[in-house]
């Protein structure tokens, strides 16, 4: 009997030693907290590295997150070159009948404040470091900006004034605030600021660069801030400081354009020498689903695919067939289903037994056929790239010297040039001609690279073109301006914050 | 010594007798060891007495004889005790006792458990037989309850119990869900999911929370487990349910969302009893739409693509095949279930052993579920103070396609989309892939998805009477549980092509241990009952998973068992968390005169996964019973066996969120950042981060009146709760400019009201038939009452109905409302052909009309309306137990009332293969019709959640009938092996009244979450059972 008492005497005093812990402080193993977060300046590198990576994601899976593919919902499924012949959302979009319920643009709005947010929250982190030099720090704080910069550039192409947030307002951990919306200007002098600091932090390019080890080449460069300050003055109609900016870029004499057009665009050219600014990835470890949404449907060697974004027959009928970016489609194949899929010859034309006409035509610019026919692909995005600054820089001089020059039609030509496409010619041009040739050639160049919107609404042409467009279709023109300069704000964020205030835009 | 001892041991019994009495006044209590240790060392203490002390000489009387139940079985365990005098004894297992009489009187009593106290005069004679008749009042039975037990008479609080005899076992049967599904009153079981092994949900009372689990707590035999609600239902003695405040919260922040109690089977009095169940059975299909065939899609897709100025999708060149996949895809499959039990017990300790097989083959190919348990539970008197039980349960399961989520990946929807106009297979065999899609046949045949899962929980319990009416109780237990996800798409399908082959393996674990520490006092003076409980439990829990893949496989034949084998890594992750609690609870019963009834309880809860600022939680409660049944003016109503009125008030709690929610997280964000591709690390925040955040609590009011007629043959208890939540743990949307969608954080409040409703009725008790009724019904009613300041609602989407289009909004929750209800826009028929339809400009004929409910001119968002609730109002069961001579017939109904369902499948296969499609609006040819040309999609106006698509759902389904015959003993008497024979027939499901037209009327793919309920979309195919069974007992 004793010999029981002392055991229960025993495990009771152990039991109630357990349980009169008084520290209840979890133990955490998976997870970093304020605490044991940014300590050392590799920590304030993966909170550098984070930003950039919500230039797409997810990071492992289905990554088709802004820059990787839904972005061009917004950008270029909206103009008169990209089509989408699913339903629902993207279909809404491409037929111009998009409302404030539409999930690609809450998934645009999400995904690119989600960059911001990483971004102020790296600079909440990183700024009070001890662990690194005020140098280290400059650089890491520049990289952030510029980051922050691209998609504040984004938020106001799409939503005009915005919410700001900077992180002042993240660190009032206040997040049921209301914030008021910023106007146009008020968020471009702060854009302007992130880049200024970015130009005057950032380097040139990282060889050898005393931080990263490797060749970064998808970080950030002082001729991407340049490069960015330079589409954000034209943008806002600054012509003569967009010229100069662009000047400045060209001055650095380290970029050119690639030889070739679809060599540029090939898989394996995941960079070179006329890349500024782009999305890397990789087909195995942080593969994009660009060729997933691009690539032909019910083609031979590219199985399997959407073709979720393509492109408008009226586009494709636009370029002429000597150039070179004519041959970035896949207009006519026999496919799996032992159909020649092709164009039809008229606007709703029956196609004859053996034929299908296909809606619109795929383009190979992100679906490589020679590239990784994997379920995820390595196809790099970009979203700043040399020939863009040449074009904005003859863009600009055309306003500036109210015509066209022998500089600004070479810079055209120049771009035209690699493509072998037909030259312009400074005596059949004038201001108005010129810069609707520049806007064609932005289009023939630039198409699904997120530029085609910005550039219609930035020369005034975005209702003329893009009614003109549908009305040929035979569907109704429906764009208004200035109702559809911008998109509407989100509903879901509209119902959290009514300051989001969608009266002047389509509800 | 030695010597003497061996020669007494032959020493006739009467003569034991004889010590014994002289000796009694001291070991009087100590009833028959069993133990050969413990008996040896009592003989031999016995013997060395026999030498010290001369043989009393006076004589004495020896009665004997034989106790039988109502059926004239033994009645094992039964007492036999003098009135007078403290004296008595137990039966044997054959019935019989032999006491020898102590006092004057010649009055026996003979008491069992749930049967009536006889008191026997036994006058001149010394023989005695006795027949015992159950207690149908049962408020002698001694019921568990959160640490302790009460009888059943004496409970103030509102329980309800479901014994083994009641559950619906047998069949398709595998979890606790399904047992005691419509059993008991307040207690909805809905089974959202017919897969093989899929779970099941089980919510008392309404649900508590918007975001949290609903989900009760289960304590098995004491250890509060997160496995209880999977157990082998075989294995189950009784299950109480503790509904109210007042016995649920002696569970504290856990005790919310009500607990259930498992008590499982321990030995039974007796000899070593082996029985044996085996059941087979066949399940048959129930849910089959109706759908096009091959010809008639082809048509509709080639007038459709006409239509729309498009050639055809089919040319003529197109031969179209006749396909119905959803037939393809399933079958009438076969469940095996293996119960086989050895059981012993006397009056010191008993013993119970199980093992559980369970097959089920799902009546959709390529699914199943296979499970193994095994079950001990051991209860030791040690000595007279010290009480010993241990439990052990392990379990081994396999199921296969476990996954059946209410997006389009899963098998069902490109089963049900499938074009009938395509063949499954080419001529040589291979799957037909259509335009270099893939083949749904090939899609759920083809790929490996097996989820395997081992389970062992151990647990102690040692009762310890410290000095008389105190006794120490320790509870000490852990419990292990590994889930293994093993998944491999081979190069058969064009998934598995793109990755050349793609294999994943995740294991899972969790691990808890828990001690409980508690001391019982009673105490009594005069009319006074006092029973006081105090104790501290401690409680660390750990969840650990990993997860490895790899693609790129030279063959398929490694599956996922040789990771290396595939060429490239294809994601891998590990994670950890720990939880720890701290709690101490006290409780104190009073009774006055066994009539006036009060019990208090009060716990505090400390939970590692709150911030600082709110760590602890305080949960007090209390109930007052008054027992009417023994006051004057009610006895001579001559109405009442048993009348009591019941009140009680608590806070309990719920802590179901994720671990470290408080605290500001950073977790990997990795990118490719070099020329080269590969990976860097990056931090990102992981949420917004809320050292406020505290437990959700709720305060709960019941009121309840138990009735009992006809000396306990016919049963009525009623309660009344009202009970409202608040500080719900709610993910508060946040504008996404923070980085997040939300922040999880404590606002608003919801309050559940209703009315439960249970009868219970000894219809018919004769020898030769007994008839037993039982009924419940219950009705709840839930409000939101406020999502705090700033939250407006909760918007929540569906799933795709399909690749084009995106989930859209089908229930908001909003203050005023419930959860769950249906809302989207009011479907007004199509447009027809020169009709202008003002706030829809665009529209074409034969697009879908909605009304205009705001009347503003256009079809915009605000023109949603609440179209319905999918919470039942009512739901209940009615048993009807018969059993005549030899046969037993149990007819179980259940049913669910006012409520409904978003039959999205239905939406989904009126726009692809449904042949609801042949009657799609056709220009000029059929306009008489509500069925849009071209389906809800394309639409530019409106959205496809519409009320056309809301039905109905309220049903009565007859859930079980068993008739079972048990075979003559007299036929296989001379075996001396089978001691009893039992044969039966099983149905469950075997049919449903409803007007619903989708899955079942039980469905719900929405079911991880409690706002967006009452959804159908891609549902596992519902089926009833048929089951042949035989029983058996060996002696």
């Amino acid at each position: 009997m004793k010999k029981y008492n002392i055991i229960l005497l025993l495990t009771t005093a152990l039991v109630i030693q357990f349980s009169c812990k008084k520290s209840l402080e979890p133990k955490v193993y998976s997870i970093l907290t304020e605490s044991n977060a940014f300590v050392t300046k590799s920590d304030a590198i993966a909170g550098v590295n984070a930003v950039y990576a919500r230039l797409k994601g997810p990071s492992v899976g289905d990554n088709f997150d802004y820059w990787t593919v839904r972005h061009f919902a917004l950008t270029d499924l909206t103009t008169d070159l990209g089509h989408c012949d699913y339903g629902g959302d993207p279909g809404q979009l491409s037929n111009i009948q998009w409302n404030s319920s539409n999930g690609l643009i809450l998934e645009d709005w999400r995904q690119i404040y989600k960059l911001i947010a990483n971004a102020n929250v790296a600079i909440i982190n990183i700024t009070p470091m001890k662990s690194i030099t005020d140098a280290e720090k400059a650089k890491f704080l520049a990289e952030i900006r510029f980051l922050r910069a691209i998609a504040y550039m984004d938020i106001t192409d799409i939503w005009g004034p915005s919410v700001l947030i900077t992180e002042k307002e993240m660190a009032a951990k206040d997040y049921s605030a209301k914030p008021p919306l910023t106007s146009l200007a008020d968020m471009n002098k702060f854009i302007i600021g992130d880049l200024e600091y970015a130009a005057a932090n950032l380097p040139v390019n990282y060889l050898n660069n005393p931080i990263y080890p490797g060749n970064d080449v998808g970080r950030a460069t002082k001729g991407a801030a340049l490069g960015m300050l330079a589409k954000l003055y034209l943008r806002d109609h600054q012509w003569q400081k967009a010229a100069d900016y662009c000047k400045q870029v060209i001055d650095l004499n380290i970029y050119d354009l690639y030889p070739t057009y679809a060599g540029l665009f090939a898989e394996t050219n995941t960079w070179c020498v006329e890349n500024m600014f782009s999305v890397l990835s990789d087909a195995n470890v942080n593969g994009t689903e660009l060729l997933n949404h691009f690539g032909p449907l019910e083609h031979p060697v590219l199985t399997e695919r959407w073709q979720y974004y393509a492109v408008t027959w009226d586009f494709y009928n636009s370029i002429s067939s000597s150039d070179d970016r004519k041959k970035m489609f896949f207009e006519e194949y026999t496919g799996t289903d032992k159909l020649i899929h092709k164009q039809a010859p008229t606007l709703g034309a029956t196609a004859p037994a053996g034929v299908l006409y296909m809606p619109n035509v795929a383009t190979s610019k992100y679906a490589d056929p020679k590239g990784a026919n994997t379920y995820y692909d390595g196809h790099s995005v970009n979203i700043l790239r040399y020939a863009d600054i040449l074009l904005s820089r003859a863009e600009a001089l055309n306003e500036i010297n109210g015509g066209p020059s022998t500089e600004s039609i070479e810079l055209v030509n120049k771009v035209k040039r690699r493509s072998h496409a037909t030259q312009l010619v400074l005596a059949n041009l004038n201001q108005n001609t010129f810069r609707d040739a520049i806007l064609q050639e932005r289009g023939w160049e630039l198409f699904y690279e997120g530029k085609r919107r910005a550039d219609l609404i930035r020369m005034g042409k975005y209702e003329q073109v893009v009614n003109a467009y549908l009305a040929r279709i035979g569907k109704s023109p429906s764009i208004q301006m200035p109702r559809d300069q911008f998109f509407p704000y989100p509903t879901s964020q509209v119902s959290i914050n009514p300051n989001l205030n969608n009266s002047d835009r389509r509800n | 010594m030695v010597v003497a001892s061996c020669m007494l041991s032959t020493i006739k019994r009467i003569k034991m007798t004889k010590i014994y009495r002289t000796t009694a006044h001291y070991r009087e209590s100590i009833p028959i060891k069993k133990h050969p240790l413990i008996n040896a060392l009592l003989k031999h203490i016995y013997c060395c007495l026999f030498l010290l002390i001369p043989i009393a000489a006076s004589a004495q009387t020896v009665v004997t004889g034989t106790v039988k139940d109502e059926k004239g079985l033994p009645a094992v365990g039964a007492s036999v005790t003098e009135t007078d005098v403290k004296n008595g004894t137990s039966v044997d297992p054959n019935g019989k006792f032999t006491l020898t009489l102590k006092g004057k009187l010649r009055v026996l009593n003979f008491t069992l458990v749930g049967y009536k106290t006889q008191k026997v005069n036994i006058g001149a004679s010394n023989v005695v037989n006795v027949n015992l008749e159950e207690d149908l009042n049962k408020l002698n039975e001694v019921v568990v309850v959160g640490y302790g037990t009460q009888r059943r008479g004496d409970i103030s609080a509102s329980i309800s119990t479901v014994k083994a005899e009641e559950m619906n076992l047998g069949g398709s049967t595998s979890n606790i869900g399904q047992a005691i599904q419509g059993k008991a009153a307040g207690v909805q079981v809905q089974q959202t999911s017919f897969a093989p092994g899929a779970g099941i949900q089980i919510t008392i009372r309404g649900g508590n929370s918007i975001q949290s689990s609903n989900s009760p707590l289960y304590v098995v035999d004491g250890f509060i487990s997160e496995n209880g609600s999977t157990i082998n239902p075989n294995d189950i003695e009784d299950i109480q349910i503790l509904k109210d405040a007042s016995s649920a919260a002696i569970y504290g922040a856990r005790g919310g969302n009500g607990v259930v109690l498992i008590t499982t089977k321990k030995g039974k009095m007796g000899k070593v009893s082996i029985d044996a169940d085996y059941s087979t059975g066949r399940q048959y299909l129930t849910y089959k739409p109706d759908l096009l065939t091959g010809q008639q899609y082809t048509d509709i897709q080639n007038a459709t693509y006409a239509e729309n100025g498009k050639s055809p999708l089919f040319p003529a060149s197109f031969i179209p095949a006749n396909t119905n996949w959803l037939n393809e895809a399933t079958q009438n499959s076969v469940v095996d279930n293996m119960n086989v039990s050895i059981s012993s017990g006397d009056a010191n300790s008993k013993l119970y052993i199980s093992g559980n097989y369970i097959d089920q083959v799902g009546v959709l190919k390529s699914t199943g579920f296979t499970r193994y348990t095994a079950r001990i539970g051991v209860d030791k008197k040690l000595n007279e103070r010290l009480r010993l039980n241990a439990n052990f349960y392990g379990v081994s399961s396999k199921s296969k396609q476990q996954s059946y989520g209410d997006g389009i990946t899963p098998p069902l929807f490109g089963i049900i989309t499938s074009l009938p106009n395509l063949p499954v297979y080419n001529a040589d065999g291979t799957y037909f892939n259509y335009l270099g899609k893939s083949n749904a046949i090939a899609n759920l045949l083809e790929p490996t998805n097996d989820r395997n899962n081992k389970l062992a929980n151990a647990n102690i319990g040692l009762d310890y009477e410290v000095i008389k009416n105190l006794t120490y109780h320790l509870g000490a237990g852990s419990e292990f549980s590994q889930t293994d996800l093993g998944t491999y798409t081979p190069q058969t399908i064009p998934a598995g092509v793109a990755n050349k082959g793609l294999a994943n393996v995740t294991s899972s674990s969790t691990f808890r241990w828990l001690i409980e520490n508690y001391l019982t006092y009673k105490y009594k003076f005069d009319d006074h009952d006092f029973t006081l409980l105090g104790g501290v439990s401690a409680q660390k829990d750990f969840v650990q998973s990993v997860n490895v893949g790899s693609k790129g496989f030279s063959t398929d034949q490694f599956l996922y068992y040789n990771l290396t084998a595939g060429a490239l890594p294809n994601g891998y992750g590990s994670n950890k968390t720990q939880t720890s609690f701290n709690s101490y609870y006290g409780r104190l019963n009073y009774a006055f005169k066994d009539k006036l009834l009060a019990a208090f309880t009060f716990r505090g809860d400390a939970s590692s996964k709150f911030g600082e600022n709110n760590r602890r939680g305080y949960f007090p409660s209390g109930s007052l019973a008054y027992k009417f049944t023994d006051e004057d003016f009610i006895k001579n109503l001559n109405t009442f066996s048993n009348l009591k009125a019941r009140v009680s008030y608590g806070v309990t709690g719920n802590d179901r969120i994720l671990d470290y929610a408080y605290l500001a997280q950073f977790g990997s964000y990795n990118t490719a950042i070099d020329a080269d591709g590969g990976l860097v690390s990056g931090i990102e925040a992981k949420n917004l981060a809320n050292p406020d955040l505290k437990w959700e609590s709720t305060a709960q009011l019941n009121a309840g009146v138990d009735m009992g007629f006809f000396n306990g043959r016919l049963n009525v208890s009623i309660d009344y709760y009202n009970k409202k939540t608040t500080d719900l743990l709610l993910n508060v949307p946040v504008g996404n400019y923070y980085g997040q969608t939300i922040q999880l954080a404590n606002a608003g409040s919801l309050r559940n009201q209703g009315i439960e409703l249970a009868i219970n009725t000894v219809n018919i008790t004769s020898e030769a038939f007994n008839w037993n009724t039982t009924f419940n019904i219950s009705y709840n009613r839930q409000k939101v009452l406020s999502l705090g300041d700033k939250i407006n609602n909760i918007p929540v989407n569906t799933a795709n109905p399909s690749g084009t289009v995106s989930g859209r909004e089908f229930t908001r929750v909003l203050p005023g409302r419930e959860l769950g209800e249906l809302r989207g826009y009011v479907y007004a028929g199509v447009i027809k052909t020169g009709e202008v339809y003002a706030p829809q400009p665009a529209s074409k004929p034969g697009d879908p009309k909605y009304v205009d409910t705001n009347g503003d001119g256009v079809i915009t968002p605000d023109d949603q309306q609440y179209l319905g609730n999918t919470t039942p109002r009512f739901s209940g069961g009615l048993a009807n137990d018969f059993r005549y001579k030899g046969f037993n017939l149990n007819v179980f109904f259940q049913g669910a009332f006012g409520y409904n369902l978003y039959n999205m499948n239905r939406l989904v296969l009126e726009s692809t293969t449904g042949a609801d499609a042949l009657n799609r609006f056709v220009a000029g040819k059929n306009e008489n019709t509500d069925i849009p040309r071209e389906g809800y999609f394309l639409s530019q106006y409106g959205g496809y959640v519409n009320s056309r698509f809301v039905e109905n759902a309220s049903y009565v389904r007859l859930k079980s009938v068993s008739l079972g015959y048990s075979i003559p003993a007299s036929l296989f008497e001379k075996t001396k092996l089978i001691s009893g024979l039992n044969v039966y027939v099983q149905a469950q499901n075997l049919f449903t009244i409803t007007k619903y037209t989708g899955t079942d009327p039980e469905v719900n793919t929405h079911s991880a979450s409690n706002t967006g309920g009452g959804l159908d979309f891609n549902a596992f195919p519902a089926f009833k059972t048929v089951t042949f069974g035989i029983k058996a007992s060996f002696n």
